[in-house]
């Protein structure tokens, strides 16, 4: 599966458990049966992620957190998706779904 | 010139408290003892009690214990603590303010800044920040970061804060850094963000009054409802995290009284690691709130007793300026060499507005986060003018016992260029509080009981001007 164009999101699978430890995310199922450890920008994304930021964003921030250009920063996110949704970790948003995570702290923070 | 030792000694009802921060000693002595420990020092002479001290202190401070003490404070004492000199350092932090926007109005906010429209820091602006940051660590060969995030409210402009945690622990792990992360919040956010929060912060100090009728009364959300139902859960949500929970709850006159309800009610129903209490200062909007500032020793009395609640429940209570732990010149980051960079991209040495400390007749002024060059442009000259706002300049501070640690209070809020020992309350509260510490630590707690009870007692410690022991003040 390729990622999808601009304009989409994605989720975190709704059976996917995660916990950041100091500098790392562990990832696993919610079985346990599989699990992967991220590091530096892969933890990073997967931090956006379940904040619900959509792939625009995403590619934006990328860029601006490697240096690099926007296109670069797009087939990196690409392949790290791509990566995630073959695994099962992702599900991509129908487009112009809302994200399914909590959306940002401007649109909550209901008293 | 040579000054007067750092030997402090301040009335508690009938005995007398002596205290001596740069020789870590402190008791609490009958007033003969006291005159006679004077006279010992007055007459100068070094080490032990010589033959030409007499003591008869009569109980229950024995002879040989007021020698002992004579020659405690005969020997030199530690070096008071000094600003920072030469170059710059290693900073105390990086502090970031995404935004000085709020979803909050509390109805004692001293803060003049727009709640909605306010500016927010871009992404570039964060980055440069962090980069040349970490390029100042790289320069001293510092061991671990720290970046601290302020408001307004910070998760007002929450991208800010989700893209500046990730690149900067991206960015110091790359340097073998470790990096702290801390911020201060209203916890009116919510609930993934807080796990977030839990999950990626070391510290959060979460600003929580009280109770949900303190609470909703002290600090309602824009448009007048109640914030207490999602701060609980934030604070709940962040008892439960790895990060550390502050609470910091700002107390009025009509909440002073309900103090060690407050603390039972905050060391039962979260896990904090420290609580904070403060006490409300007056403006403009408490005034129109009908909010305002507790009285000084209901104040210091009724932290006595929290702290003592909070104690019992393993958690630590704090105010800020009467931290006898504390050994410092400065009260805040003031002159440590933090670094704060402002939505704009102003590099200050505070985090309050700057309309707020110009009108002081201070300038914070540090430098600028220069986009285009990618670097912090800093003003050495700014570093050492602003490093002269220590405690060597505050003269309302110069005979207080209290001055090696509360080091004068905000150097923006709370001005200190009366004349020695003209207290103001938040002096009042300060010197309360340090003393009933004191006390408890020294196993007095009978006497703190009787101390604390008695509001002529309590005054009459508070506004002693001048509480040197060989200064010409002190009891008689």
């Amino acid at each position: 599966m390729s990622a999808p164009p601009a304009g989409r999101s994605y989720a975190l699978a709704p059976r996917v458990r995660w916990v950041q430890d100091a500098d790392r995310i562990i990832v696993a199922d919610a079985a346990g049966s599989r699990g992967i450890e991220l590091r530096g920008v892969e933890a990073a994304v997967w931090s956006w992620l379940s904040l619900a930021y959509p792939y625009a964003w995403l590619v934006e921030h990328l860029a601006l957190l490697t240096g690099t250009p926007a296109a670069e920063a797009a087939a990196h996110l690409r392949g790290v998706l791509d990566g995630w949704l073959a695994h099962g970790l992702l599900v991509p948003e129908a487009e112009g779904e809302a994200p399914a995570a909590a959306a940002p702290a401007a649109a909550a923070g209901d008293g | 010139m040579t000054h007067p030792p750092e030997i402090f000694a301040v009335p508690i009802d009938r005995a007398v408290l002596l205290y001596a921060p740069l020789h870590g000693l402190a008791a609490l002595m009958n007033r003969r003892a006291a005159g006679q420990l004077r006279e010992a020092l007055a007459a100068g002479g070094g080490g032990a009690a010589t033959a030409t001290d007499t003591f008869t202190p009569a109980a229950p401070v024995a002879a040989t214990e007021v020698a002992a003490l004579v020659a405690a404070l005969r020997a030199a004492g530690d070096d008071p603590p000094q600003g920072r000199t030469g170059p710059l350092g290693q900073p105390y932090f990086l502090g970031l303010l995404p935004t000085r926007g709020c979803n909050m109005a509390c109805r004692y906010c001293d803060f003049a800044a727009p709640k909605t429209t306010s500016p927010v820091m871009s992404p570039e602006v964060a980055r440069v920040a962090i980069d040349g940051y970490l390029r100042i660590l790289d320069a001293v060969g510092a061991r671990a970061a720290e970046v601290q995030f302020f408001g307004g409210e910070p998760f007002h402009a929450p991208h800010v804060v989700h893209f500046a945690v990730t690149y900067a622990r991206l960015a110091a792990g790359e340097r073998g850094l470790p990096c702290r992360f801390e911020v201060t919040t209203n916890g009116l956010i919510g609930e993934a963000e807080c796990r977030w929060i839990a999950d990626n912060f070391d510290a959060v100090v979460l600003s929580l009054d009280g109770p949900p009728d303190i609470q909703d009364r002290h600090r309602p959300a824009l448009g007048g409802r109640g914030t207490s139902a999602a701060v609980m859960r934030s604070a709940a949500i962040l008892s439960e995290g790895s990060c550390e929970l502050v609470l910091r709850a700002c107390v009025s006159r009509d909440t002073a009284p309900r103090l060690p309800e407050i603390a039972q009610w905050f060391g039962t129903a979260f896990r904090p690691g420290t609580v904070c209490f403060e006490a409300l200062q007056p403006t403009p909007l408490s005034d129109a709130a009908g909010l305002a500032p507790p009285d000084p020793y209901e104040f210091a009395a009724g932290f006595d007793a929290a702290r003592r609640i909070l104690a019992g429940l393993g958690i630590e209570a704090v105010l800020s300026t009467a931290d006898t732990e504390r050994r410092q010149v400065t009260f805040c980051p003031v002159g440590r060499d933090a670094l704060i960079v402002s939505p704009e991209g102003d590099v200050d040495a505070c985090y309050l507005l700057e309309e707020s400390w110009r009108g002081a007749g201070l300038d914070m002024r540090l430098g600028r986060v220069d986009v285009a060059r990618g670097a912090l442009a800093l003003d050495p000259a700014a570093v050492a003018r602003v490093r002269g706002l220590n405690l060597a300049n505050k003269p309302r501070c110069r005979d207080c016992f209290c001055r090696h640690h509360c080091a004068g209070g905000c150097h923006v809020n709370h001005g200190c260029d009366g004349a020695p020992g003209s207290y103001d309350d938040l002096c009042l509260l300060t010197r309360v509080a340090s003393a009933a510490r004191l006390l408890r630590e020294l196993g007095q707690d009978d006497a703190a009981d009787a101390w604390l009870a008695d509001r002529a007692a309590l005054e009459r410690t508070a506004v002693q001007c001048d509480d040197r022991l060989l200064g010409g003040g002190g009891p008689a």
